[in-house]
């Protein structure tokens, strides 16, 4: 390591330090709890996630990408779990698995970027604003930055979605061990002089700074599962370290892509060869192995992880044994102290509006509004009184 | 790795002998390395190895002069592929049904979109036009479309238009089917007026906010009621029974407006000229543009019949433009740091799967902007998650990309369907071959490259200052 890179460190370290003591203490800082974001992207078909036992228009509406009742894990005598989500079904059981029905937005656009922008901002009616809800929820709450990393929140992945904006700093782990020698020559470090330097030399000493918060080695407990091979598992690990590096950290975003399930969803023929059947499972033993861990760290008490994604897909299937966007759909909450089983309502396949689609029953304001009284924030950028809380925890 | 010294060893000696010739014999307003890395990275994404050398006698205003002539030389655009020809053509239609209606292919032809554009911008006869281009491209941003091909046929055609008369470009612009698409202009029609195209072209491609009122949008909306492109050919028309023919009063003048005569009335207006100069100016000189100036060079950009290229003149030629209080001051976007990448070494060729790759990852998805504003740019391309990115290229242009660093890539779960692993293996060591061999052609490092390295040991990184420009 040259010199000029060990000066600029312990500068950073130092910087760090001194923010630390100067920040102030709020007395409404979620101690100790935490939210875990998980975005499905592409849109995740609620129905054949959480499918219903005995409705005659499920399989009359989809022939064969409806589930086969072998491929149906029974939750109750109406509804069921995709078999692929398996390995969470010890969670079911214990009660600490929450589904939330007829969940979409109240003005549904079937456009992915506009539907995210939509569940991201909490917004749908502004197409302009951009600000992610969760963001403005941590800025008016006052949630203080955690001292190790100076940041509200981390995100996995490029889109910060939900916690875009608001003046909030994220700790973004797009892939830290993508990065080269960045060191500020040494000669330049003393004559910074125009705005773009200015704000390169931060950029590089905050990066430098989640570097060395990343590569401290930490000792995770061994799962009770193992690890599918793939980058959601090596982000979840990284997660578990980070939750340990950084204590104070509390808010957390993940994605995990591919629901966009146009075709070969259900491959009726072998069940376990169909999309959305593969990357449930992938998704839900990367989760369960996950969960383990932070249950044998004794975090998972004070843990929620919930997961949305922009709409839900069509009822009747379509010609490529898949199904085209939707409207609502449903999501999953998971926690040591989540109140399990079903919540919201699950819209009528009998009852769709004009374009076949589920028509809405929990407008995802409420979702959020149940998200952020878990984390004891209450100061949200949309009328609390009009998107009440549901009863998750 | 004493043979590595000695090669740089001996490139110095040829440096300084180059300055010292200078020194002694060349003109005294003769441009300085640095000087050159100054012009090419503002105005060409950055100075090729042969630029040192062809510049190394000019002057300032030689060297500018000689971006222009390129640039007037260049005017055909880089080679459509078929499918995206008009709308008529044989071999659109073959494709017609993939690009129209599959969910699979349309990604596809998206990637292929990109790529045309990146190798365009690398390959190109003229730097400065290529340069330009993205700059209409940037200034334009279109987000999710639904037809690449359109798309694609506007930048071919944006291409030849960069730098020639403003007013021409804009109704282009204005015209342009992949236009309509992305602002509504199809759907705004007598007594079921749709505002997007007006309001867009007020707000953020002519005056500015503050220069016109919300019933200026309203009745520029009805002047423009009826303009469509036909749907087979793809060639503008006006649908004369959407159309509004009522009184409409715009920016203070009253009469039966069409969209034409819109245009024509922001072409008349002061604030059409100022309003692309400080773009201009945020773009190629600092992020703050001197009032004053603007208005000068305003002046001199109506005198001139709106030419960009006698613009880009006055404006690379100007005391601002060169002076050491504006240098080091803007960010250069990913696909100018990857294109400036390649073009620094000398290469050139297909490598744009390469480039789009990195390009995406550094936040700049051609032909996907955030929103209509565009990518804001400036300090915005730096942030944690993307300079350990922008240094991973940077550090694999000086000194070979990683092997290990696509895997990577592939594990941090963004990595691109279209671009299948083993082929971007392939491209990087394709891409390393020609590095490596255009050095060995020139015998040394490149210059900028040389100018980028720190001075430490094996291997060489990449100096962060290269994120800026």
């Amino acid at each position: 390591m040259s010199l000029d890179r060990r000066d600029v460190l312990k500068a950073a370290l130092g910087l760090g330090l001194a923010a630390a003591w100067r920040l102030p203490f709020a007395a409404n800082a979620p101690v100790g709890k935490r939210l875990i974001l998980l975005e499905l992207k592409g849109g995740n078909d609620g129905l054949n996630t959480f499918p219903s036992l005995n409705d005659p228009l499920y399989r009359q509406l989809r022939p064969t990408v409806a589930l086969p009742k072998a491929a149906i894990l029974p939750l109750g005598q109406e509804r069921g779990l995709n078999w692929g989500l398996q390995s969470l079904l010890p969670l079911w059981e214990r009660g600490e698995f929450a589904i939330v029905d007829g969940l979409g937005s109240a003005k549904p656009d079937l456009s992915h970027f506009w539907a995210s922008q939509q569940w991201e901002t909490g917004n749908p009616d502004d197409p302009k604003a951009r600000i992610g809800w969760l963001a403005q929820a941590l800025a008016s709450n006052q949630l203080p930055a955690s001292p190790a990393s100076g940041a509200h929140a981390a995100v996995f992945g490029f889109n910060s979605g939900p916690l875009a904006g608001a003046g909030i700093k994220l700790l973004e782990i797009g892939d830290s061990s993508l990065g080269g020698d960045a060191a500020l020559p040494a000669a330049a470090a003393g004559r910074v002089v125009s705005e773009a330097q200015r704000h390169l030399a931060q950029i590089l000493r905050d990066w430098q700074q989640s570097q060395q918060l990343m590569a401290k080695p930490v000792a995770l407990p061994k799962p009770d599962s193992e690890f599918p091979d793939w980058a959601f598992s090596r982000q979840l690990q990284q997660l578990a370290a980070l939750m340990v590096q950084d204590p104070s950290l509390s808010v957390f975003k993940l994605v995990v892509d591919g629901f966009d399930t146009h075709s070969n969803q259900v491959d009726p023929a072998s069940p376990d060869q169909g999309r959305h059947f593969k990357l449930l499972r992938r998704t839900s033993r990367s989760l369960a192995a996950f969960i383990s861990i932070l249950q044998k760290q004794g975090l998972w008490q004070d843990t929620v992880i919930a997961s949305y994604s922009e709409f839900g897909r069509r009822v009747q299937q379509n010609g490529s044994a898949g199904t085209d966007h939707g409207t609502a759909g449903s999501s999953f909450v998971m926690g040591g102290r989540v109140r399990g089983g079903f919540h919201g309502v699950l819209p009528p396949l009998g009852d769709l509006d004009a374009d076949g689609n589920l028509k809405l029953k929990v407008d995802f304001r409420r979702y959020y509004n149940s998200l952020a009284a878990a984390m004891g924030l209450p100061v949200l950028p949309f009328d609390t009184t009009r998107f009440p809380a549901l009863s998750l925890l | 790795m004493s043979q590595k010294s000695t090669r740089i060893g001996l490139w110095m000696y040829r440096f300084a002998s180059l300055l010292a010739c200078c020194a002694i014999t060349g003109p005294a307003s003769a441009l300085m390395p640095a000087e050159v890395d100054h012009l090419m990275q503002r105005a060409a994404f950055a100075a090729a190895p042969a630029d040192y050398s062809r510049m190394a006698a000019l002057s300032r205003e030689q060297a500018v002069d000689l971006l222009l002539q390129e640039a007037a030389a260049d005017s055909a655009a880089p080679a459509m592929p078929d499918w995206a020809g008009p709308p008529w053509s044989i071999a659109r239609w073959q494709h017609q049904p993939l690009d129209a209606n599959s969910k699979k292919a349309t990604p596809m032809y998206w990637a292929a979109t990109r790529q045309w554009l990146l190798n365009g911008l690398l390959n190109a006869p003229s730097p400065l036009r290529a340069r330009m281009t993205l700059y209409w491209h940037e200034y334009f941003p279109l987000i999710r479309q639904k037809h690449a091909a359109s798309a694609l046929r506007r930048d071919h055609r944006f291409y030849a238009m960069a730098l020639g008369d403003y007013r021409e470009l804009l109704t282009a612009f204005s015209r342009d089917g992949a236009t309509m698409e992305n602002l509504d202009t199809k759907q705004n029609r007598r007594g079921a007026i749709n505002e997007n195209f007006a309001r867009e072209l007020l707000e953020l491609y002519t005056l500015g906010r503050g220069h016109y009122s919300q019933g200026d949008i309203r009745e520029a909306a009805r002047a423009f009621t009826g303009w469509a492109v036909h749907r087979n050919s793809g060639l503008f028309l006006v649908m004369w029974n959407w159309h509004d023919f009522g009184e409409k009063t715009v920016l203070g003048q009253t009469g039966r407006w069409d969209g034409d005569d819109v245009l024509a009335m922001l072409y008349r207006h002061p604030r059409f000229a100022e309003y692309q100069v400080e773009r201009l100016w945020r773009t190629f000189i600092s992020p703050e543009p001197d009032a004053q100036q603007v208005q000068r060079w305003s002046a001199q950009f109506r005198q001139d019949q709106y030419s960009l290229a006698k613009l880009l003149r006055l404006m690379l030629n100007s005391d601002a433009f060169w002076s050491a209080a504006n240098r080091q001051t803007l960010v250069k976007s990913p696909v100018e740091l990857v294109v400036g990448g390649l073009r620094a070494e000398g290469v050139k060729g297909d490598h744009a799967a390469w480039m789009d790759l990195w390009a995406s990852q550094m936040g700049q998805r051609l032909y996907l902007a955030p929103d209509v504003k565009g990518w804001r740019g400036y300090t915005d391309w730096l942030t944690v998650g993307t300079i350990g990115i922008r240094q991973a290229f940077l550090n694999g242009m000086s000194s070979g990309f990683d092997p290990s660093l696509l895997a990577r890539f592939e594990a941090s779960g963004a990595y691109p369907a279209f671009y299948p692993l083993d082929q971007a293996r392939a491209d990087s060591a394709g891409l390393w071959q020609a590095v490596e061999q255009a050095r060995r052609q020139r015998g040394s490092v490149s210059i900028s490259t040389m100018m980028a390295m720190q001075d430490r040991a094996e291997p060489p990184a990449a100096s962060p200052m290269r994120n800026l420009k």
